[in-house]
């Protein structure tokens, strides 16, 4: 067991993960709060696009992915703030029009088209060198962002109605969360894929509002939910030989489930 | 008790929602010290106006001044306008307490990029305590019953010491006991305060008991002063002919003698 440890791929997987746990567990806090569980959908579907665009000229498709996934970050929050369309209707919009343009770029590339099968799946294998330093960068942006504007962003939860009338930036504040988001997704792409990465920005946080009773408990259960499932999910995964990412994912739904039954035994 | 220079001054404000005229040509005027009851029905235009005075919408024409200066020309940082909204439809789902609610109202004044210091506190804790809610201070604001949340919102709305305070239907959710109270706590904050105050019902026993001053509004204002002789015309024109001027609200209790 401890042999995986001296794997320089491992302690590279161990530490983007811890990476990536974190910052999606701390954003899940929000995004459950505020219900915007299909937005961490939507920018992750919208990331597909990138990711094909990547492949198509032949450079690294996590940058086109960020490009994407923030353009869809900023579409929702400027076509929503009219309140003329639901936000969940452009999200819906935005995210099927970006993976139509996924399709479109997958089938003009030229050669192997297989790798985009860990972008979809994710690969923890894959992480490289260039990644982290990427994963670390976007990382302390988010929770530079969070601590800079954390009452703000309780406001904005909270009340964002009459955060808005006292005069809180609530569409600067909700534009950076989004941005955070987008970068969440985009870091957790290579752990548990596309597909899978709405769960991770959003069971950690469910976990937390099901035990926290305080604000800052929620945040910390939250936290420590994503980094745990990361750990176990990724020795779970190495010891049986399953896909990490959706035994991460796997280890996050049991945890949620633990939660409920704590709840409803204590909570009577 | 009434001062030259009104906190809120509205001139000729017209509102159009489509093709319908929701205000017409409202002309108003707060004094600090001055409890005003808008009266009026469903979908005449009393929440409208809360929302022009508040920003929050334009009007189609006129002018709201705030301490004689045009609203877009003040900004955000200088306006002392509290508000207890109509629904309290806050975020139940995450776990905030009633300190950290209270200490909202601050976070305009405290700045970007600033935690609440010691005043902060000392002034969230005194409007906990003008509203008579030190014992739920630590409890969670999702958990409380309607008049508790009531009185915990306007503590947050008044804990950046406004010189005006905006209520729309506080009545609404709460029984007719709590709401009595929670309007002689009004008259007792808009004394030791100063406050003017604007409270937007459409109880009529509610606002003939507890204002200083009355306005009907239906998409046109109409003054009417304390005591207040409200007639059944007065009453058919802000409600309707169809209306009737049947019994009090609170039929087992005495309350103070009005006209209506």
């Amino acid at each position: 067991m401890s042999e995986i440890l001296s794997y320089s791929f491992f302690q590279r997987a161990l530490f983007a993960g811890l990476l990536a746990g974190g910052l999606c567990g701390l954003l899940s806090v929000y995004i459950i709060s505020k219900q915007m569980a299909f937005i961490g959908q939507g920018i992750s579907h919208a990331a597909f696009g990138g990711v094909s665009l990547g492949l198509l000229l032949s450079i690294d498709p996590l940058i086109p992915a960020a490009f994407f996934a923030v353009i869809m970050a900023l579409g929702v929050a400027w076509l929503s703030s009219s309140g003329r369309t639901n936000r969940d209707t452009i999200i819906g919009i935005l995210m099927a029009s970006s993976m139509a343009l996924g399709v479109v770029f997958l089938s003009l590339a030229k050669g192997y088209k297989g790798s985009v099968i860990s972008y979809l799946f994710g690969n923890i294998l894959a992480v490289t060198n260039k990644d982290l330093i990427w994963l670390t960068a976007v990382s302390l942006i988010s929770v530079i962002f969070v601590l800079l504007f954390r009452k703000e962003l309780t406001f904005f939860l909270f009340d964002e109605r009459i955060a808005r009338i006292s005069g809180i930036p609530i569409n600067l504040i909700q534009i950076g969360l989004l941005i955070c988001i987008a970068f969440a997704v985009i870091a957790s792409v290579h752990m548990v894929g596309i597909i899978l990465v709405t769960a991770f920005l959003v069971i950690p946080g469910a976990i937390g509002q099901t035990l926290g009773r305080r604000l800052y408990v929620l945040f910390v259960i939250s936290l420590l939910s994503g980094i745990l499932s990361v750990i176990i999910g990724l020795f779970v995964s190495y010891l049986l030989n399953i896909p990490s990412g959706a035994t991460i994912v796997l280890v996050l739904t049991f945890f949620f489930g633990m939660a409920r039954i704590a709840n409803s035994l204590f909570s009577k | 008790m009434q001062q030259d220079k009104p906190i809120i001054e509205l001139r000729n404000i017209s509102f159009l929602r489509g093709e319908a005229l929701v205000l017409d040509s409202i002309n108003l005027k707060l004094y600090p010290g001055i409890l005003l009851g808008l009266l009026g029905p469903n979908g005449g235009g009393k929440t409208t106006l809360l929302r022009i005075i508040l920003g929050e919408i334009e009007p189609d024409n006129g002018a709201v001044l705030i301490d004689g200066v045009p609203r877009k020309k003040v900004g955000h940082d200088t306006i002392k306008i509290g508000y207890l909204p109509q629904k309290h439809d806050f975020n139940r789902n995450i776990p905030i307490t009633v300190l950290q609610t209270v200490m909202m109202g601050r976070y305009k004044d405290i700045g970007l990029f600033r935690s609440p210091g010691k005043k902060d506190r000392e002034a969230a804790m005194k409007a906990i305590a003008m509203l008579d809610i030190e014992d739920l201070t630590d409890r969670l604001v999702g958990e409380l019953s309607g008049g508790q949340t009531q009185r915990v919102l306007t503590a947050r709305a008044l804990v950046s010491y406004p010189e005006a305070l905006l209520l729309d239907e506080p009545e609404a959710g709460v029984d007719i006991e709590t709401s009595d109270r929670f309007m002689r706590l009004l008259a007792q904050l808009r004394d030791e305060l100063n406050l003017g105050i604007i409270f937007v019902s459409h109880d009529i026993g509610t606002i003939t008991r507890h204002a200083d001053k009355i306005a009907c509004l239906n998409r046109s204002l109409h003054f009417h002063d304390k005591p207040c002789r409200l007639s059944k015309d007065d009453f058919q024109k802000t409600f309707g002919k169809e209306c009737e001027l049947l019994m009090h609200t609170i039929p087992t209790r005495s309350v103070e003698g009005h006209d209506v």
